[in-house]
């Protein structure tokens, strides 16, 4: 790994009230690139899907002189069977790039998953 | 100059390394041309020598999420609630500023005063068009062009100078851009001098540079 890196990795145990998960925010002057995410799912009934959204409010522009906060999909769902786990990539890939706070989306509130990611920050 | 491609040793001898067991740093001497004389509110420095008697490098960096295919316009100099204040505050004093773009669907386009393009062409119809599939990109300084991690474009700005307009401008097929600036912002005090230097850089003024030749 490049020492010169700048990498976020972390484990969120998603909770149990709501399906909109705020992991974390990107700093302002970073761009965060999703390098790995691991769903493990200890529901033993259900099979639980997530989505990686990304969460902000661009800055005013010719084209939109006052934005509103956006939610923009990142990446297609990640199936996860009940006990069990899924992954989403090989080390090296790029998942999809981060310009604001990383939302983990679950289908349904769920508190059985958690979600293993690595973020390298650019 | 205004615009130049490549650091000087004034910048380079601030590198940590120099500092702790390099080389004595060289003296450094500066010109400021004629043109300087012509402008308003910077005459104090025009056709004059000048010794670089102190320098501190500040890092900054702006950063702006903007959607793709637009555009938008930042002004770099100190004019109250709209600049963003890189420029210096007094008289003999000057900053050197390398501009770096981190990695990006974006380009940007340098504009001095803020409605003239700084690089255009001899044509009178040769400049930076938002509005033209090709012109959009006239003069546009890319992420590759001059990297976040080792900029090539550099700007000098003294006190009351024109603005210096950035417009950050992003590419279609993508629905939001993050758009990061990265300066290395050289701060150097001037010391005047009587006797002409036998080396030193030449700084013209914008016009000089700019406009369609």
């Amino acid at each position: 790994m490049d020492k010169n890196k700048r990498i976020i990795a972390g484990v969120i145990t998603l909770s149990a009230a709501v399906a909109d998960n705020d992991v974390l925010t990107i700093p302002k002057r970073f761009v965060g690139l999703l390098k790995g995410l691991r769903v493990i799912n200890d529901d033993v009934a259900n099979a639980r899907t997530l989505t990686v959204k990304d969460v902000f409010t661009p800055d005013a522009s010719t084209g939109n002189a006052s934005p509103s906060s956006e939610v923009v999909s990142r990446y297609k769902k990640v199936a996860a069977a009940a006990s069990d786990f899924g992954i989403t990539t090989d080390e090296g890939d790029c998942i999809c790039k981060l310009l604001g706070t990383f939302r983990l989306s679950l289908d349904v509130a769920d508190a059985d998953v958690s979600v293993a990611y690595t973020i390298e920050l650019q | 100059m205004s615009y130049e491609l490549v650091a000087p040793a004034s910048v380079e001898r601030a590198a940590w390394q120099e500092r702790l067991h390099g080389p004595q740093p060289r003296r450094a001497f500066i010109k400021f041309t004629k043109a300087w004389l012509d402008a308003g509110g910077v005459k104090w420095c025009g056709n004059k020598f000048f010794e670089i008697a102190r320098t501190v490098v500040v890092p900054y960096s702006l950063s702006y999420t903007i959607p793709g295919n637009d555009y938008k316009d930042i002004d770099l100099s100190n004019a109250k609630n709209t600049g963003k204040l890189l420029y210096p505050d007094a008289e003999n004093r000057v900053y050197e500023i390398l501009v770096g773009l981190k990695p990006g669907a974006w380009h940007t386009v340098i504009y001095i005063p803020p409605n003239r393009p700084l690089l255009a062409l001899g044509d009178s119809t040769m400049y930076a068009d938002m509005a033209d599939a090709d012109k959009r990109f006239l003069g546009g300084i890319s992420p590759e062009y001059s990297p976040a991690d080792d900029p090539v474009i550099k700007l000098w700005t003294i006190k009351d100078y024109d603005a210096y307009n950035t417009r950050i401008v992003t590419l279609s097929g993508i629905d939001f851009e993050k758009c990061t600036f990265e300066f290395k912002i050289a701060k150097h005090d001037l010391r005047p001098m009587d006797v002409p230097p036998r080396v030193y850089t030449t700084i013209p003024h914008h016009s000089e540079i700019s406009g369609i030749w």
